[in-house]
């Protein structure tokens, strides 16, 4: 994922989310109730509307993500992150299953939102991304941090 | 965006009284909203006509108008109290209507109130099926082909679109009135004249017919940021055709695939966007082709429904509430879900069990209407049951209906039906098909066949057909061979005990200790909204053959309270108005409440009701089963009717302690013997009587007592099959036709007291003192059932010293039946002696209305009786006599039921009530009349035709009348009797006699009021054909010379001026 970061358009679901997340150096925990079903509520962490999700997770992406990496969507039952967006590496993830099958279809927007992506990138020539990711151990645990030095 | 801060007082209007598709489901939606929109701390003005609500317990709102609900009475409220706004979705299409009225009269202007919940435009956009199949195109939805038919021959040219058969739906009509399938062209002009008459704008959709499509209903809420949620599916096990209050429905839906599903809820949530509901409940309606899958919009209510009530039930969400909070502002991720305590409300309920409804019908009632079911509703209450599977719901709530069955089973024995006519049954739908349904399924039929012949989805056909296997299987053994696995499985396949027991030929308690012996023993699981996927904080639950028991009862201090089931004719809101009463006061008391009932209409399902629910059929086995789980120190049976009533000495020989009042004592009011030497022993007079089983039995008691004498079958209870006969060949028509006496099942004779004026006491007592809670005189004399008749309390035309016999009588009767609790004594007075007729120690129909009279809410003092607090140690020690006058009138069903006649009789028919309250009884009769929503002619043409015994009554009615300006019409032998007591009335022809003839007058709109007794079976087809048109041209008409006094004394209070309107909270005497 590391590898490609920056290069192309991403966009992760599910564990490609998790992946993601790890790959820009955020952590996961295991959640106490695992989101199963399609009835979750999710939402913008500032307001806005709710959309109704399917989702099948027992692992979430902990809320404490490094400079660059916004959560854009949350779980209303447990507030756990529900999707996040890196603007300059042009990636984003859910989740959740947009894909609806099985399940409500009003997150399938985020297909339009990562087709306009994918075209914005085939329009302008990919950056050169310099994504370099810094590793540091500190009490026994891995650090992982994300240093971009694209240019916009 | 929390709730608006710009409102101060808010109106909430109810939905009147109880008529057939509007029925206690806004009781309970109505509570939830005031409720809710009070704890945001508004203050709350509501008006509802119908007194046996909780709604209208003046604890509940600030300030509650028990006032008719029309558009006048309503501006006098506004203007009085100056809300800022009006909550016009939680009171039915009564309460849409009426804020549709206000609005165009221009009242909402002039005062400056704003509609919340819904705008005007989208409630038009919703209801007028015009405007709303233009808003469906626009959107891109599709709807049913048709058009809108404003003359009949407008709708022959739509109908050549249309083709046959063809659905006629007027517009603005509640639950479906009027709706019809016409197969041909004479029935379709027929049906489309009667449909132009009854809707209020005139206007029919004329629609292509989709009978045979499968049916389904989103309830959607919206929120004022566009947050949309499905909050349950439901699927109609009928199909289009069979009006969906009248349908089996199932939730959620089982027949659909998740594709299916999906494309349905977008467009449910297109509909709503489209229609412009922007806060709140709808409840949108779809129509999918079983094979092609091609799917129609069908309709929207953009209001909290009937199935809006059942989706609240089925999954613990409670709609109304949540509507009424985002009236206010709120958006539904504000909200908490209460159940959850901490997620929020924008989110969709899970089910993870199945649920059942099915509704009760009383055909019995209306013996000229056949059993069909058709696109107007007839069904008069439902049951709902909870399962683990749908084999399993459905069968808990078939021994729900309390109709003696005890599951998919057959009452009185099996259906013996050639091949052919059962396979005609099949086709048609009824009340009864799905038992036709197992015996095809049993003689052989196969499942598709089935399918094909009902239009029922072939899952729901395989299901029945399971259990028709499963029953099969149970009869081949004995109660001591009957296999663990086998029982195990009956019983999670919904079988009772009974049912068991029947198959196999053995007892109810029998098959409960072979169970017990084998430990196949049920568990409670939670409706959590949620699927356990969060902890649940409310102990709303159901009982399932399943491994884990989710009940953890506490060890509290606890009652267990027995509600009434469905609702029925006789046995209506008022008993769960009491029932819900019990719950408050126990709650008072700091003792937990227990709720056990199987109606999702009512307020004592509402989760917030008592401490605890259990949402169960009532039967003896599932009341053990609660028992034995929760172990209350007492059980209240005599607050829900007869159902629970029923089950009272059952339980107490299976150790259960029954409060209050005990079986044995109950047992000695209903029994005719025991009771007869009790009011011997108390020197309180009855009517003669007698019982026979035998019809020369019964002559010769009639001969002994004398004519005319009234006949009822000694083992049905509220009036049923009970007529006044007045010569022996009516008694022996009686014994012949309608019921067969015989040793074990006797006929009673009473003499029947002619012109006896009734009266209704209320009393509670706590087996040391009594109190009078109230005296009810009725209207109507006696003949006319106590529950048909309407009343005046205080009493209006009774002397002190027959109050005081009243009073006397029903102290010592408390008192020596050993009443702990509620009693209800019914008297008649006929040459100034006063008669006991009945003593009902128990809650009955009169308690809510006296408990609004008279400020006290008598079932609570009740409760707290059967708990042990005495009287004295409660407070209430003082009769209140209320110094306004307050009259209830009844409301009759006959709209539904064209073929019936409406005469009033010992058979009880109304639904519902209304009371009207004033300081002038004319003015408190005039707005029980409007109330009730009979239109009070002020001047116009009177017609006239009453029997002899009538005619001396009739002349000082006609006098008054003729003062007031009315023209007087009469038939030839009225007329003649009027002219000798020197009132001018004009001649006109009965039907029989020539034109233009009565009726042709009526059709002219030429007659404003009729005055019609009965006259007896010579020229009764006449006078059918004469009140149908009556009713038919909603010409008001009274069937009583009593009734005519009333109507009279109202008309002059209408004509004196405006009638004042006086919230309950200001004219209450101080309770004690």
């Amino acid at each position: 994922m590391r590898e490609l970061l920056g290069r192309i358009p991403i966009f992760g679901i599910c564990l490609g989310h998790q992946i993601l997340a790890l790959a820009l150096g955020g952590k996961t925990l295991k959640l106490k109730f695992g989101h199963r079903g399609a009835n979750h509520p999710v939402r913008h962490p500032d307001g806005g509307q709710v959309c109704i999700t399917a989702q099948n997770h027992g692992f979430a992406v902990e809320n404490d993500l490094p400079d660059g990496t916004a959560v854009t969507e949350i779980n209303l039952n447990d507030h756990t992150v529900e999707g996040l967006e890196h603007r300059v590496l042009r990636a984003m993830s859910v989740q959740y299953h947009p894909e609806a099958g099985p399940g409500p279809h009003e997150a399938s927007h985020h297909f339009r939102r990562f087709r306009e992506l994918v075209e914005d990138s085939a329009k302008v020539t990919i950056p050169a991304a310099e994504v370099e990711i810094v590793t540091s151990k500190r009490g026994g645990k891995e650090k992982v941090q994300a240093k971009v030095n694209a240019t916009e | 965006m929390p709730a608006r801060g710009d409102l101060e007082t808010i109106l909430v209007l109810g939905s009147g009284p109880i008529v057939i598709g509007q029925a206690c489901e806004f009781d309970y939606s109505g509570t939830q909203a005031v409720k809710a929109l009070k704890s945001l701390g508004y203050r709350v003005v509501l008006v509802n006509s119908n007194p046996a609500t909780i709604m209208t317990d003046p604890a509940l709102g600030d300030a509650t108008y028990i006032e008719p609900m029309t558009p006048t009475i309503v501006e006098r409220i506004i203007e009085k109290e100056r809300p800022e706004a009006i909550l016009p979705t939680v009171g039915g299409q009564t309460a849409l209507n009426l804020a549709v009225a206000l609005s165009e009269r221009g009242v909402l202007e002039k005062y400056n109130v704003e509609l919340i919940g819904a705008r005007i435009e989208a409630v038009h956009t919703a209801e007028d099926r015009q405007r709303f199949a233009a808003a469906m195109r626009d959107a891109g939805l599709p709807v049913c082909e048709g058009g809108f038919a404003h003359t009949v021959e407008e709708g022959e040219e739509i109908l050549e679109k249309t083709g046959f058969p063809a659905i006629l739906r007027p517009s603005f009509t509640l639950g479906g009135e009027g709706a019809a399938i016409a197969y041909n062209i004479e029935e379709f002009r027929d049906l489309l004249a009667r449909g132009l008459d009854l809707s209020p704008t005139r206007q029919v959709l004329v629609e292509r017919s989709v009978l045979g499509w499968k049916e389904f209903e989103l309830e959607v809420m919206r929120d004022r940021a566009d947050n949309a949620v499905v909050i349950c599916s439901i699927e109609n096990l009928d199909a289009m055709g069979v009006h969906t209050g009248d349908s089996i429905t199932v939730a959620p839906a089982m027949t659909l695939t998740d594709r299916e599903y999906q494309r349905m809820r977008d467009w449910a949530f297109a509909v709503i966007r489209a229609v412009g509901v922007e806060t709140g409940g709808s409840n949108i309606q779809f129509a999918v082709h079983p094979q092609t899958g091609e799917m129609v919009v069908v309709e929207m209510n953009p209001r909290v429904s009937r199935s809006s009530a059942l989706a609240s039930k089925a999954t613990g969400f409670p709609i109304a509430k949540i509507a009424a909070l985002l009236a206010v502002g709120m958006t539904l991720d504000e909200i908490p879900n209460d159940i959850t305590g901490e997620t929020p409300a924008s989110f969709e309920p899970t089910i993870d069990y199945v649920v059942v409804k099915i509704p009760r019908w009383d055909f019995a009632k209306f013996p000229r209407t056949g059993p069909w079911l058709d696109t107007s509703m007839k069904s008069v209450g439902e049951v709902m049951a909870l399962g683990a599977n749908f084999k399993e719901a459905l069968q808990k709530a078939l021994r729900s209906l309390d109709v003696g069955i005890a599951g998919l089973e057959t009452a009185g024995g099996k259906i013996e039906l050639e091949a052919d006519r059962l396979i005609a049954r099949l086709r048609t739908p009824t009340w009864d098909r799905i038992f036709h349904a197992r015996e095809a399924l049993m003689q052989g039929i196969s499942v598709e066949e089935a399918a094909r012949l009902t239009q029922i989805d072939p899952w729901f056909i395989e299901q029945i057909a399971q259990i028709v296997g499963c029953e099969q299987e149970l009869s081949r053994y004995g109660v001591d061979s009957l296999p663990e696995s086998l029982l195990r499985k009956a019983k999670s396949w919904g079988f009772s005990d009974l049912q068991i027991g029947r198959l196999i030929g053995t007892d109810e308690a029998k098959i409960r200790a072979r169970r017990e012996k084998l430990d196949v023993r049920p568990v409670f699981n939670q409706v959590d909204t949620c699927a356990a996927e969060f902890e649940a904080h409310t102990p709303y639950l159901y009982s399932t053959y399943a491994t884990r028991c989710e009940a953890n009862p506490t060890d509290r201090r606890k009652v267990l309270i027995l509600g009434g089931g469905p609702i029925r004719i006789g046995q209506g809101i008022e008993f769960d108005d009491c029932c819900c009463q019990a719950a408050f006061a126990l709650k008072e008391l700091g003792i937990e409440s227990i709720l056990m009932n199987c109606n999702p209409e009512t307020v004592s399902t509402d989760y917030d009701t008592a401490d605890r629910l259990y949402f169960d059929p009532l039967t003896l086995e599932d009341v053990l089963n609660v028992v034995e789980v929760e172990k209350p120190e007492g059980v209240i049976v005599q607050f829900g009717g007869q159902t629970p009533l029923n089950l009272a000495r059952r339980l107490e020989e299976a150790g259960v302690c029954i409060l209050g009042t005990k079986p044995d004592a109950i047992d000695l009011a209903e029994d005719r013997e025991r009771f007869g030497a009790l009011i011997n022993r108390l020197g309180i007079p009855q009517p003669e009587n007698g019982m026979a089983s035998s019809e020369d039995e019964a002559l010769a008691i009639a001969e002994r007592i004398g004519y005319p004498v009234l006949l009822r079958p000694s083992y049905v209870l509220g009036g049923r099959s009970m007529v006044i006969a007045h010569d022996p060949e009516q008694v022996t028509q009686y014994l012949r036709h309608a019921v067969k006496a015989s040793e074990d099942r006797p006929v009673l004779i009473d003499r029947f007291l002619e012109d006896a004026v009734e009266i209704d006491v209320d009393a509670v007592c706590d087996g040391q003192r009594v109190i009078i809670s109230g005296i009810l005189q009725h209207v109507e004399h006696a003949g006319v059932h106590s529950g048909d008749s309407s009343a005046v309390l205080p009493p209006h035309t009774l002397t002190e010293v027959q109050i005081k016999t009243l009073k006397r009588y029903t102290r010592s009767l408390a008192l020596a039946i050993g009443v702990h609790g509620l009693l209800n004594v019914q008297y008649a007075i006929k040459d100034r002696e006063v008669y006991v007729l009945e003593a009902n120690p128990r809650a009955s129909r009169t308690v809510p209305f006296i408990s609004k009279a008279t400020g006290i809410a008598w079932a609570n003092v009740a409760a707290k009786i059967m708990t042990g607090v005495s009287l004295l140690q409660q407070g209430v020690t003082r009769e209140v006599t209320p110094d306004r006058k307050f009259v209830k009138e009844v409301v009759l069903p006959f709209n539904r039921f064209p073929e019936e006649d409406i005469i009033l009789g010992p058979e009880m028919k109304s639904t519902g009530e209304v009371m009207g309250v004033a300081d002038d009884l004319g003015e408190a009769f005039a707005k029980a009349e409007l109330g009730a929503g009979r239109m009070l002619p002020e001047e116009g043409t009177v017609f006239a035709s009453v029997n002899d015994r009538d005619k001396p009554g009739l002349i000082g009615v006609i006098k008054a009348l003729h003062n007031l300006g009315f023209k007087v019409l009469a038939t030839r032998g009225t007329a003649e009797r009027l002219e000798e007591a020197g009132l001018p009335a004009e001649v006109v022809f009965k039907v029989n006699e020539g034109r233009p003839n009565v009726v042709d007058y009526i059709k002219n709109g030429s007659i404003q009021l009729v005055i019609n007794t009965p006259l007896g079976r010579a020229s009764r087809f006449d006078e059918v054909a004469l009140r149908r048109a009556a009713k038919r041209h909603r010409i008001p008409t009274v069937t009583t010379i009593p009734g005519a006094r009333a109507l009279l004394d109202g008309i002059r209070a209408v004509r004196r001026g405006p009638l004042e309107v006086r919230c309950l909270q200001a004219s209450q005497p101080a309770a004690n």
